[in-house]
């Protein structure tokens, strides 16, 4: 966290607020960059659509940070690979297209399950941020959800097998069982991580059954797990990703 | 069925979710004074695709009323057997 006076419970809640953010900017990062692979012009357009609101909510959430004393400077230009806080599933990058929406769907999963849990902050402008956002990724689904049945009928067995290792990797985000859950320990949320784990494993089985596939659950090991950044890896981001999603020239950025 | 241009093969099914295009009509209401209008059409394979894609083309505004009708839902009176053409490709 910046240089600013600063409670623990303010501390909890900027890591867990910027782990949202930075997840978003990378997957729109993500959006970016797979944009060509959409099988047809109104895939273009939806992922076009997905990306523009991704980036908008970390710019909005980066911008709500400001309050602990997140700079625009720090959130968008001066941090390095190792101060990216997005999960652990995006350092891997999509090896098909099936493989892409099933990890966009599982992230959007996870990142929305986390985010409504602030909706009925105390803090208005969390609150009211966290209903737009949920609102916002409404067509999302809709349209992940769209694919992943069109993908169940054509190409189950692929489908099955990438939902299977994503999940285990997706699941990773929210640590393991047992796992310290300072923001919630501290009155800075009401769901547990546990719960909200649940909750999301819940909506990615309810979606799958709908979409006409089975989600397997494979437990993946996390102990490495730190909860500041909401990452097993320490490493940071892969060199390849944060080249590709990064500024590529501070001076041209700055205003 | 598939077809071949510029050396990729494509594969409808696969590649576009159905072997027949499926299109939906998309009707909005900017007001209560103004009516419901029909702004377009949208092809998908399915209901949840049809919803994505009306909502990430036709919002550039924001719509008092929003719907989307598949286009095999609609019935005309006026053109039956072999001159009904609902949809022009």
């Amino acid at each position: 966290m910046p240089d600013v006076q600063s409670t623990p419970a303010d501390q909890a809640r900027y890591d867990e607020i910027l782990c949202i953010a930075d997840t978003k900017l990378v997957l729109a990062g993500w959006h970016m960059i797979t944009i060509p692979n959409g099988r047809a012009i109104a895939d273009w357009n939806a992922i076009c659509g997905m990306m523009q609101a991704h980036y908008g909510h970390a710019r909005a959430l980066y911008a709500y940070l400001a309050r602990y004393g997140l700079t625009r400077a720090d959130a968008e230009w001066n941090r390095s690979a190792m101060e990216i806080r997005s999960a652990d599933i995006l350092d891997k990058p999509p090896s098909s297209w099936t493989d892409l929406i099933v990890s966009t769907h599982l992230v959007e999963r996870a990142v929305s399950t986390l985010i409504c849990a602030y909706q009925d902050d105390a803090d208005d402008q969390l609150a009211r941020l966290a209903g737009k956002i949920r609102a916002e990724t409404e067509f999302h689904f809709s349209y992940l959800k769209g694919w992943l049945k069109v993908l169940a009928s054509s190409r189950r067995e692929e489908l099955e097998r990438l939902a299977t290792s994503r999940t285990g990797a997706m699941l990773q985000w929210w640590g393991p069982d047992g796992s310290q859950d300072t923001p919630h320990a501290l009155g800075q949320r009401q769901l547990t991580r546990k719960q909200m784990r649940s909750a999301f494993l819940g909506d990615a089985r309810a979606d799958a059954v709908a979409c006409g596939f089975t989600l397997r659950e494979e437990s993946a090991p996390a102990a490495n797990w730190h909860q500041p950044t909401m990452r097993v890896s320490r490493e940071g981001l892969p060199p390849r990703l944060f080249e590709q999603i990064r500024f590529k020239n501070t001076e041209l950025a700055m205003p | 069925m598939s077809f071949k241009a510029s050396g990729k093969s494509i594969d409808r099914l696969a590649e576009l979710g159905s072997d027949e295009p499926i299109y939906y009509e998309v009707f909005a209401r900017r007001d209560s004074r103004t009516p419901l209008t029909h702004i377009g059409s949208v092809e998908a394979p399915n209901l949840e695709l049809a919803k994505a894609r009306a909502w990430f083309v036709y919002t550039e505004r924001k719509w008092l009323e929003f719907c989307i009708v598949p286009t095999s839902a609609v019935i005309s009176l006026t053109e039956t057997g072999e001159r009904k053409k609902i949809k022009e490709v």
